[in-house]
């Protein structure tokens, strides 16, 4: 474990390349994830909307 | 062809085929890491540190993979103009750029302690900067409109005029003699390296590709959600 | 055709006499950044020396980027534009006429201001000639790809930065071979390679820049 650690003396320049790529894309699949959700919630509301108020012309 | 230019079916699909990509990612990424991490042995040459190699070529890889995907789309946009296609090429950019940035990154991480600098102004290296700047471009660029159409539509004609980039990037390190070492993998006559450090390249590769799917696919789902959101508010608005 | 295109150039040659200022203000934003860089490096006779061909190509680059909002916005905003895409005259020859226009009124001051340049930063006297061999060469490229990125910004939010963007790093070709060229000058190694290599992409440029151009325009006109 401590082997793995210590990473043969160049723990300082793998781990952060290691954490930079999970972070990057950890990150960018969040916010995906997030504006997706979105987007459903406001079409559905949408929707909705229209549904109850058949006819509705106004804004 | 003609079911992935419809968005309603595109939406299913999407939704469909996401949940496996997920999954395929985290097998992937998993044992990816394991292999990269632990399983394969140190360089006799670059120690430990070679262990960088396993995020920073299957990013540099997928930062070319995306941008070649981005144009392809926008080719098929512009000329059979079919509106998905450009929703596509939307949807690779941002993950395009963060691979891009990766590659930068884990690069600079690597270079320190074999080269003894974070960043020299090499072919390779410069290249792959300017196309990181062409994806900072196209996103900028497809935003920029009132009318997200003509943004998508004008990125798609910078996607095309910037892949002159992608063979230049290819190239880089067998047209000038430069510090970067040339490919290993991907070579007339075979890979030049030990199956025991091929192997997690190889994963990791694959696990980027799954992920590139999976977030294209979400990333595209909401783009033409944004769409027919916009649409109905249209309509709303003049009745 | 030709005479057309003629026509159209000798329009653009006349709106830019006539706001002779407009043209005149990219020469000298170009001057003015060669300028600054004594101060920000220091006076060093052999520093300068050294840098000066990339001042001056930098330079040179930055003021053509100056001058291309005004290529197309213009006829945009008051529809001739509009006009000219109607005209019998393929947009593509409209295009390339607007544009060798532009390279004329913006490479030729650039071409006459350069060398003044140069002996103020010190050049080599070896490396004058290639220096302005590599504007007259490189800066065709320059308008060209410029003239994409125009027409594609039309109508945008925020044109002017997101020019930039898109341009500067397609001309990160023509700036390196640019300045290989002048430095080997300087160094007293042969030219002629860079010299071609700069040509090619010119014409390179000058072949895809025009239709890519036009799509462009019927793209924000449509």
């Amino acid at each position: 474990m401590d082997d793995l650690l210590h990473m043969g003396g160049y723990a300082r320049f793998v781990w952060p390349a290691f954490a930079a790529t999970l972070l990057v894309l950890g990150g960018l699949l969040i916010a995906s994830v997030r504006a997706l959700r979105a987007n459903e919630t406001r079409l559905a509301e949408l929707d909705a909307v229209g549904r109850s108020q058949p006819g509705e012309t106004g804004t | 062809m003609h079911a992935l230019a419809n968005p309603s079916r595109l939406v299913r699909l999407a939704g469909t085929y996401a949940p496996w990509c997920a999954v395929a990612t985290v097998v992937t990424l998993a044992a990816g890491l394991f292999l990269a991490l632990i399983a394969s042995p140190p360089d006799y040459q670059q120690g430990e540190s070679v262990r960088i190699m396993y995020v920073h070529v299957p990013a540099a890889w997928m930062a070319l993979f995306c941008y070649s995907c981005m144009a392809a789309a926008s080719a098929v946009a512009l000329i059979w103009r079919i509106p998905t296609a450009e929703l596509a090429a939307k949807a690779t950019a941002p993950i395009g750029a963060c691979f891009t940035f990766l590659a930068l990154v884990t690069g600079s991480l690597w270079g320190k302690p074999m080269w003894g600098t974070w960043w020299v102004w090499d072919a390779r290296l410069t290249s792959v900067l300017v196309l990181f700047f062409l994806y900072l471009g196209y996103i900028a660029l497809s935003t920029a409109f009132d009318d997200p159409a003509r943004g998508s539509r004008a990125a798609s004609i910078l996607a095309l005029v910037g892949f002159v980039n992608v063979p230049v990037i290819k190239f880089s390190v067998d047209w000038w003699n430069t510090l970067h070492q040339p490919a290993s993998v991907v070579r007339a006559g075979g890979p030049a390296i030990d199956a025991s450090m091929l192997a997690p390249l190889l994963v990791m590769a694959v696990a980027f590709t799954c992920y590139y799917l999976w977030v294209m696919l979400l990333r595209l789902k909401s783009e033409i959600l944004a769409g027919k959101i916009r649409a109905i508010q249209l309509r709303r608005m003049h009745g | 055709m030709l005479t057309a295109a003629l026509a159209i150039a000798g329009r653009e040659f006349r709106l830019a006499v006539r706001q002779g200022f407009d043209s005149l203000l990219a020469v000298v934003f170009f001057v003015l950044a060669c300028v600054l860089f004594p101060f920000g490096v220091g006076p060093e006779p052999a520093v300068l020396a050294r840098i000066a061909p990339g001042i001056v190509w930098v330079a040179a680059l930055l003021a053509t980027l100056l001058s291309l909002d005004r290529l197309f916005q213009t006829d945009y905003d008051d529809g001739t534009l509009e006009l000219l895409a109607l005209a019998p005259l393929p947009l593509t020859a409209v295009v390339a006429a607007k544009v060798a226009a532009h390279w004329m009124m913006t490479a030729g001051p650039l071409l006459i201001a350069a060398p003044l340049l140069a002996l103020l930063l010190g050049l080599a006297a070896d490396a004058f000639p290639a220096l302005l061999a590599t504007l007259a060469l490189g800066t065709p490229a320059l308008s060209v790809i410029g003239a994409i990125g125009a027409a594609l910004v039309l109508g945008a939010r925020r044109a002017g930065v997101l020019l930039a963007l898109l341009i500067l790093p397609l001309y990160i070709p023509v700036l390196i071979f640019g300045v290989a060229a002048v430095d080997a000058a300087a160094f007293g190694l042969t030219v002629r390679p860079h010299l071609m290599l700069l040509a090619g992409l010119s014409l390179a440029a000058a072949v895809i820049g025009p239709p890519t151009t036009a799509a462009a325009i019927r793209l924000a006109l449509r």
